[in-house]
């Protein structure tokens, strides 16, 4: 009888307890089976309590939604390592003369490229600094990776990648998608996988067919050509796509504008 | 000495460089592979399952509901993805033939029994908050990552975020909190 009384008052000194030190202890593990009593209480009979509750659980729920899917990412990536090793190991030989090939062609280039940047600093609009101003990788808008979906996996792996930075493997898994089922932003992804791989060719062909498609991203296309002419040093074409952009669209309207004022 | 080997490795995983997570990747992949075969299911689909497994095994090690292996994390993972397996064959109301008894499971696998194995499924509320989370800055997104997904002490998120007191991290901790809900309600992101 004594007792019981005793833990009534005990649970009445709890719920006075601060909720907010309450709802703390229970996140991070630690309620007393007597606080937990009063937790459950308080659960039941202040709405206050519960809503707070609530915001604070479903936190908990999305960002260990959004750990999981973080992690998803990194096994699926594990996963084609894995194969790619696999494969690499087949012929390592060939691969290590490719790639010395690649260093001679390389460091030709950079001296090329050291003397050019001498002569080009004194001549005309500095593209370069104009495209390191105004270029910032555009982000996947179209694809939602979330997990479980397999009939659509080439496509999340190929976003995911992409997501990742690592556009190789993007271009890769964008291939494998038959043309009949590619929706029509992949030429566009596709393009500016290649614009970050600086194979400004290719990212000029897919862009451009972005640019001439039905897709949504249409202006994003004519913008990320004017960057490929900027990075290729070509002032007409820059000119020619940011007037297309700024006659027909709306996207980055204004910075088209005075990047058209820098070039002339 | 084996057990000691494990531990180190669960203490690994939680520390999540992506070499280790790679490796305990690898090492398990085979033995479960191996097992879900018997389940005759397409081979993308077990890396699936493999990895969500993964997954789940991760979260509870990270939230504190792991606290030590008391066998190999492959049999964890086996656990699990059985678990989700069968879970599959449920909902796909695919009768389980007497092959995969399911009333054996309950007694195999009593190591996972305080685990949170439903990967959480957002309603549509939980979505917006989603984005408005990630709409954060990063330091708001750790501290709260912290404190929520890992289940740390504020003083335990003090001496591993190398905050000046217990009082830094709560008001930092509530002025996080306050602007997520400001941005709920202006609906902004």
């Amino acid at each position: 009888m004594y007792e019981n009384i005793e833990g009534k008052n005990q649970i009445k000194y709890l719920l006075a307890m601060d909720k907010e030190t309450l709802l703390y202890q229970y996140f991070s593990n630690q309620l007393t089976s007597e606080e937990q009593e009063a937790f459950d209480e308080l659960l039941k009979n202040d709405r206050e309590f519960k809503e707070q509750y609530d915001f604070e659980k479903n936190l908990q729920k999305v960002i260990q939604e959004e750990k999981s899917t973080e992690l998803k990412e990194k096994l699926q990536l594990f996963e084609s390592e894995i194969k790619d090793e696999k494969v690499v190991q087949l012929e390592p030989e060939s691969r290590f003369s490719v790639y010395r090939k690649w260093m001679v062609a390389a460091s030709i280039a950079l001296l090329i490229g050291l003397g050019y940047l001498g002569y080009n600093n004194f001549s005309g609009p500095n593209y370069n600094q104009l495209y390191e101003d105004n270029f910032q990788n555009y982000p996947n808008t179209v694809f939602e990776i979330s997990r479980g979906e397999s009939v659509e996996s080439i496509e999340r792996n190929a976003f995911s990648q992409y997501e990742l930075d690592n556009y190789a493997e993007a271009i890769t898994n964008f291939e494998k998608i038959p043309l009949a089922d590619r929706n029509d932003y992949i030429d566009f992804y596709m393009g500016m996988s290649y614009l970050n791989l600086k194979q400004y060719d290719k990212a000029q062909e897919f862009l451009q067919k972005a640019a001439e498609s039905e897709t949504q991203l249409k202006a994003e296309a004519y913008w990320y050509l004017a960057m490929v002419a900027l990075k290729t040093k070509d002032k007409q074409k820059a000119l020619q796509w940011l007037e297309i952009l700024v006659d027909m669209y709306d996207y980055k309207k204004e910075r088209a504008q005075e990047l058209i004022d820098a070039l002339n | 000495m084996e057990n000691e080997l494990v531990e180190i490795s669960l203490e690994q995983l939680r520390k999540g460089a992506d070499k280790d997570l790679k490796k305990i990747y690898e090492d398990n992949k085979f033995k479960f592979v191996n097992f879900a075969r018997r389940y005759q299911l397409p081979e993308d689909d077990i890396i699936d399952f493999y990895q969500d497994a993964y997954i789940i095994f991760y979260n509870n090690v990270m939230s504190g509901k792991l606290e030590h292996l008391s066998s190999s994390i492959s049999t964890y993972l086996i656990s699990i993805g059985k678990h989700l397996i069968f879970d599959r064959m449920r909902k796909n109301k695919k009768s389980v033939s007497e092959k995969f008894d399911l009333s054996r499971v309950g007694d195999t696998d009593e190591q996972i029994s305080s685990f949170e194995l439903e990967a959480p499924d957002l309603s549509h509320e939980q979505r917006l908050l989603q984005q408005h989370f990630k709409s954060l800055g990063e330091k708001c997104q750790q501290l709260l990552t912290l404190f929520y997904y890992r289940g740390l002490t504020i003083q335990e998120i003090m001496e591993a975020e190398n905050y000046n007191s217990e009082n830094v991290v709560k008001a930092a901790k509530s002025r996080c909190m306050k602007t997520l809900k400001e941005k709920i309600k202006s609906n902004t992101y």
